[in-house]
């Protein structure tokens, strides 16, 4: 048993940091989010360019051929710096359900340019009305109905642009017209992996926000003097970040497992994805409550980064299942094994 | 990463299995404070001790099996899946001894540590005081030195299993004038000997298994001190590291725990969803603690000292131990609150206010949070 990451994942990381420390930085986030629905995704090809986005596509299709082991802390960094395509839909889902389940047509048409980083891939949980990411923006969305499987194009979509909390998520509210031509699979366990991969990817995104939350949070602590001292001096405010930095642990934790069951194609992966992405999501809604109140006014402005972070947590929360619903799900597994 | 156990490791769990099957007593042990658990659990590890199982994770040489912190731990999960009983001598075995082994010398590990694996000696911790307990450090039992011994005077209190244990591993001031930390020393005392006076102490748990500990001129034999004179705080650290090698609080402990909460459910209330995710959600938590442990285990299976994570595990087991047995409660209904488990399943309502004390001993949870806030997060300590 070994529970790390190895060097090659670990400066696979390192590398995808230092290159949105340096490219994207909250003042381009903050361009982004007043581009809105006209955002165009360069920052994105030039992340595919380091391998993220074909990090899953097998080598014949010009990925890597990795496990979703290699990109969880590439996807924590992604997290971090609140990259605004959904990642998770185009790196992760995408090739994992169009490898496992699409015809190899089907695959040598997607996979190099998912690769590429020329194609962004929007997920929708259903065909009617889904309030979906990316969704106008998209060049093809992957679409669940009931244990159907569709891979829809721009042409077949009906979509309403929504004005979301983050704008740079691009809100968009979905039709689809699906048929047998658009159609991938109707093995169940296709709709099931789009749930386990994207609860999975999610809860490691929401595990690097929360290291910036609590960064964020521990830097204005240090700075920011009251009564003639560092905030920090006030054990009441040390507790309260202390309590997140744990659930923050817990969450990674259950991250860097789910991952790694994900990856390998382990049976407990479902149990594990939705473990991870609950406690996740709450990590995230303690942080963000904790810094939104350790900050005192200034973090309620505008003109503060925090709330860039803020509103993305309040968008991936909701995004592979909220946690109150992972949980039920977890819990009804066990009270029927009894 | 690989969460994959080695052929060995498959081959020792599976031995550790077999084991423990066809020998774990079937009836529950009764408590080790009646003469007659007393006599029960001393057998149980007697019968641990002859598999040479006593303390896997001792070095060979001591009587041990040499094992690594991961294998350890699958030895603890197999023994807690299989609900054996409490180790009676844990504070030999997971502090006393490993500092022995660390801190002690020839004739002292001569002296003490196979009685420590056969239970023929059963220890306690000497620490706390009444005017010290989160600042250890202020303790004032004396020890002054006389000759070729200590003379200790002073009193020890919430002392776990005094009432029958044969030593104490203590910490006595043996220079009041140094600066607190340094005037310390860490020794054994013979619970026995003439000057030693323990008087249990009725918990509100209905139970008694802590006491306080008095010293009247109590002589110690000099040779009795581990490590050097004034150097016990360092000692101490010592154990204190080491209580997580005898840790039985392990994610199979708490699976066993949810388990127990499951089959309390009513019927009627299976099907409920808020009852549902709040078993999801401690099963969440059980599986966070499983591999927050894991991420430790990893570490220190590489020769690195991990720095924060027990204070982190130690918050998160003992908070989370609360909430699933409130769930229990819960589902107890009206027999909640009822002590005899003939009249409520589980004993519920005893477990729960023991599990509260975890809150408060092995440094409290507000401690660890200083802890946490200071060497993790790098804030400033508190005034
Ligand atoms: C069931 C049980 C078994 C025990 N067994 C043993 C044993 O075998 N051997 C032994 O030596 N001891 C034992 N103890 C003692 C235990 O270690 C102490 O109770 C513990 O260290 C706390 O000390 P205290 O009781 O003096 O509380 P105090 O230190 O007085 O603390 C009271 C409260 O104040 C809080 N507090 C104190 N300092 C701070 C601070 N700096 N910042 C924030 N909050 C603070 C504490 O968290 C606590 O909530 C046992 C205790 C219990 C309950």
């Amino acid at each position: 048993m070994d529970f790390e990451f190895d060097e090659d994942q670990v400066a696979f990381g390192a590398a995808v940091r230092r290159f949105l420390d340096a490219k994207l930085p909250p003042s381009r986030l903050r361009t982004i989010w007043d581009e809105g629905q006209g955002y165009r995704h360069e920052v994105w090809r030039e992340l595919a360019g380091l391998g993220v986005a074909g990090s899953l596509v097998d080598e014949a299709h010009g990925g890597s051929g990795g496990r979703l082991t290699d990109l969880v802390l590439v996807l924590g960094e992604l997290g971090t710096h609140a990259v605004p395509e959904p990642a998770v839909e185009t790196a992760v889902v995408a090739p994992l359900v169009l490898s496992g389940f699409g015809a190899p047509a089907l695959q040598q048409e997607w996979l190099p340019q998912i690769a590429a980083g020329d194609t962004i891939v929007a997920v929708a949980a259903r065909p009617e009305g889904a309030r979906v990411p990316d969704g106008a923006t998209a060049d093809v969305t992957l679409v669940r109905s009931g244990h159907e499987v569709h891979l829809v194009r721009p042409q077949r979509v009906t979509a309403r642009p929504l004005a979301g909390a983050d704008p740079s998520r691009r809100l968009a509210e979905c039709d689809y017209r699906l048929d047998d031509s658009t159609l991938v699979t109707v093995d169940p366990a296709a709709s099931l992996l789009i749930d386990t991969a994207g609860a999975a990817g999610t809860a490691a995104l929401l595990v690097g926000l929360c290291d910036r939350l609590v960064d964020l949070t521990r830097e204005h602590l240090l700075t920011r003097q009251q009564f003639g001292r560092p905030l920090a001096e006030f054990q009441v405010l040390k507790h309260r970040l202390v309590d997140v930095a744990v659930a923050v642990e817990a969450a990674r934790s259950l991250t860097w497992n789910a991952g790694y069951r994900v990856g390998v194609g382990d049976p407990g992966a479902a149990m594990a994805a939705r473990a991870a992405k609950a406690a996740a999501s709450e990590a995230a809604s303690r942080a963000g409550a904790a810094a939104l109140q350790l900050h005192g006014g200034i973090g309620f402005t505008w003109e503060h980064d925090l709330h860039l972070w803020l509103q993305r947590a309040m968008s991936w929360e909701r995004s592979f299942g909220i946690a109150r619903e992972l949980r039920a799900q977890m819990g009804a597994e066990l009270l029927e094994a009894k | 990463m690989d969460l994959t156990l080695t052929p060995d490791q498959a081959s020792f769990q599976d031995e550790v299995r077999t084991w423990l099957r066809a020998h774990v007593p079937t009836e529950r042990l009764a408590s080790p404070g009646t003469p007659e658990g007393l006599e029960q659990h001393r057998s149980w590890e007697r019968t641990m001790f002859e598999a040479g199982l006593a303390a896997v994770h001792w070095p060979r040489e001591h009587g041990g099996r040499g094992l690594g912190p991961i294998e350890t731990s699958i030895f603890y999960d197999e023994y807690l899946a299989a609900g054996a009983p409490d180790r009676l001598n844990r504070l030999a075995l997971g502090l006393a001894g490993p500092t022995l082994i660390e801190c002690g010398d020839e004739a002292q590990r001569e002296r003490w540590l196979s009685n420590m694996l056969s239970c023929d000696e059963i220890w306690c911790q000497g620490f706390s005081e009444p005017g010290a307990g989160s600042d250890l450090a202020s303790l004032r039992t004396r020890g002054v030195v006389d000759g070729d011994r200590l003379r200790v005077d002073g009193q020890k209190i919430w002392t776990s299993h005094s009432q029958f244990a044969d030593w104490i591993f203590a910490l006595v001031r043996t220079d009041p004038e140094a600066p607190k930390h340094r005037g310390i020393t860490f020794v054994m005392i013979d619970r026995h000997s003439p000057g030693v006076d323990v008087r249990p102490i009725r918990q509100m748990n209905h139970s008694s298994s802590f006491a306080e500990v008095y010293f009247d001129d109590v002589e110690v034999p000099l040779e009795n001190v581990v490590g050097e004179l004034n150097d016990g705080w360092r000692v101490a650290m010592v154990a204190l590291t080491n209580e997580r090698s005898s840790n039985l609080n392990t994610a199979a402990h708490f699976e066993r725990l949810l388990g127990e909460v499951i089959d309390l459910v009513p019927p009627e209330r299976r099907r409920d969803p808020r009852i549902a995710a709040e078993i999801g959600r401690f099963h969440e938590e059980i599986e966070a603690y499983r591999y927050l442990t894991l991420r430790t285990l990893t570490e220190l299976s590489k020769g690195r000292r991990p720095g924060i994570q027990s204070s982190m595990g130690k918050l998160w087991w003992s908070e989370m131990q609360t909430r699933i047995h409130e769930l229990g409660l819960e589902m107890l209904g009206d027999d909640a609150e009822l002590l005899d488990p003939a009249d409520a399943p589980g004993g519920f309502v005893h477990r729960y206010w023991l599990g509260r004390a975890a809150h408060i001993y092995a440094g409290s949870n507000e401690i660890q949070r200083n802890i946490i806030a200071e060497r993790w997060l790098g804030l400033p300590k508190g005034r």
